[in-house]
């Protein structure tokens, strides 16, 4: 941010937080260009999320605009709260696809087995499926015996979308251990 | 929601706020508590009779200022983190290097001694813990009304910084020097409570929650 910005940006936050909301107006509306172009630099993998990060960024200052102080400048503590919403926003991001990646895996690993090996492997799973406790159990014939989506299978278990994914994926992580272990 | 809209609803939920205090004052006023009550909880408690022995002893002078500057650069740090900016690398290397050698001294003396003598030390973890509280409660209700970013990270400094300064206190107060009952008796209790520090940040430092719950208001 060129020096000239970001004292401008900082006065705005300063009469902001003495009151004046035209100033605020002007300050958020500046910021979110400035951050727009910062995370457009960094979010090359994701660049259609970068709104998404941009607004819960823009929220995260509403609520610390009380933690900007006067002469201090303003550019590092707004990119601070950027940088943190954006990490935020990876590990959010990596847990969802590791789940998905694994249930993919999942369903792409099974076909491809002559009848006779998928029938004793079907019964081992069917039993270690068996041995699940109750809820994993539920969501995984849910998914994959009445092959219900996650939003039907969440709908009905009255569970969110990402806790069906999660449930079922420690019930799957859970059946290739005992898989695992029937092996050995 | 388009940015546009939220921009439009963030300037319908704005309010004049109090501005934040700097980080310096915020030590500066944590730290005067802190000696003040320091010296009347050692004072309340009983010094140790060899004081003046302790003082003419280097070994003892050098862990005793290691424990504090453990306890000053830890609050530094924390106070400075309250604040979003960009990190405090050359402070938060010096708070590892000043963790490190106060462990190091400990272990290199366990090392060297003869007869381990841990003895009992509940009361050197009573006293630790009892110290350590208020400070620790102070510096948390300090840090809550700034708006720190990694609320874990912060409780940890915080609750180390209180639990090194208690200790520093319990080491005016408890007579057994020996290595291997300051590494059990002080400085495990010590980074236990850390440890706990840890959770206690993410649940005090509620203002990202708060932010979250404001952000559903303005959404909805």
């Amino acid at each position: 941010m060129n020096p000239a910005r970001d004292q401008r940006l900082a006065e705005l936050l300063v009469q902001a937080q003495s009151g004046d909301q035209t100033a605020y107006e002007s300050f958020l509306r500046e910021a979110s260009e400035v951050l727009r172009v910062y995370l457009a630099k960094r979010m090359t993998s994701a660049p259609d999320r970068i709104e998404d990060v941009l607004q819960e960024t823009l929220l995260t200052v509403h609520r610390a605009r009380h933690s900007f102080l006067l002469g201090r400048p303003i550019g590092p503590w707004l990119y601070a709260i950027c940088q943190h919403r954006m990490t935020e926003f990876y590990r959010r991001h990596r847990r969802t696809e590791a789940i998905e990646i694994s249930t993919d895996l999942q369903e792409s690993t099974l076909p491809e087995e002559s009848s006779t090996e998928a029938d004793g492997r079907g019964a081992l799973v069917w039993e270690a499926l068996m041995r699940l406790p109750q809820k994993q159990r539920e969501i995984i014939e849910s998914l994959k015996v009445r092959d219900l989506s996650v939003k039907e299978a969440a709908l009905q278990a009255g569970m969110s979308e990402s806790a069906v994914k999660v449930t079922a994926f420690r019930g799957y992580q859970r059946i290739r251990q005992m898989l695992d272990g029937k092996r050995k | 929601m388009s940015t546009e809209n939220l921009i439009a609803d963030l300037v319908r939920d704005f309010q004049p706020v109090i501005r934040a205090s700097r980080p310096g004052v915020l030590f500066a006023k944590w730290s005067a508590v802190s000696l003040l009550y320091v010296a009347i909880g050692t004072l309340f408690i009983g010094t140790r009779n060899d004081l003046a022995e302790m003082w003419s002893e280097l070994d003892s002078i050098v862990h005793t200022l290691l424990v504090l500057s453990v306890a000053v650069l830890a609050a530094t740090i924390a106070f400075k983190a309250s604040i979003p900016d960009r990190a405090q690398r050359f402070l938060i290397m010096s708070l590892f290097v000043a963790l490190t050698a106060w462990f190091a001294w400990i272990v290199i003396a366990v090392v060297t001694a003869g007869e381990p003598h841990a003895g009992h030390g509940w009361k050197c973890v009573r006293n630790i813990v009892v110290i350590a509280l208020p400070l620790g409660a102070l510096m948390y209700s300090m840090i809550s009304r700034a708006a720190p970013l990694r609320t874990g990270t912060v409780g940890w400094l915080a609750a180390l910084s209180a639990a090194a300064a208690a200790d520093f206190a319990t080491r005016f107060i408890c007579r057994n020097d020996h290595a291997v009952h300051s590494l059990i008796w002080h400085f495990l209790p010590v980074l236990a409570l850390s440890c706990a520090g840890v959770l206690l940040g993410r649940v005090a430092f509620r203002w990202e929650g708060a932010r979250r719950s404001a952000g559903a208001e303005v959404q909805r």
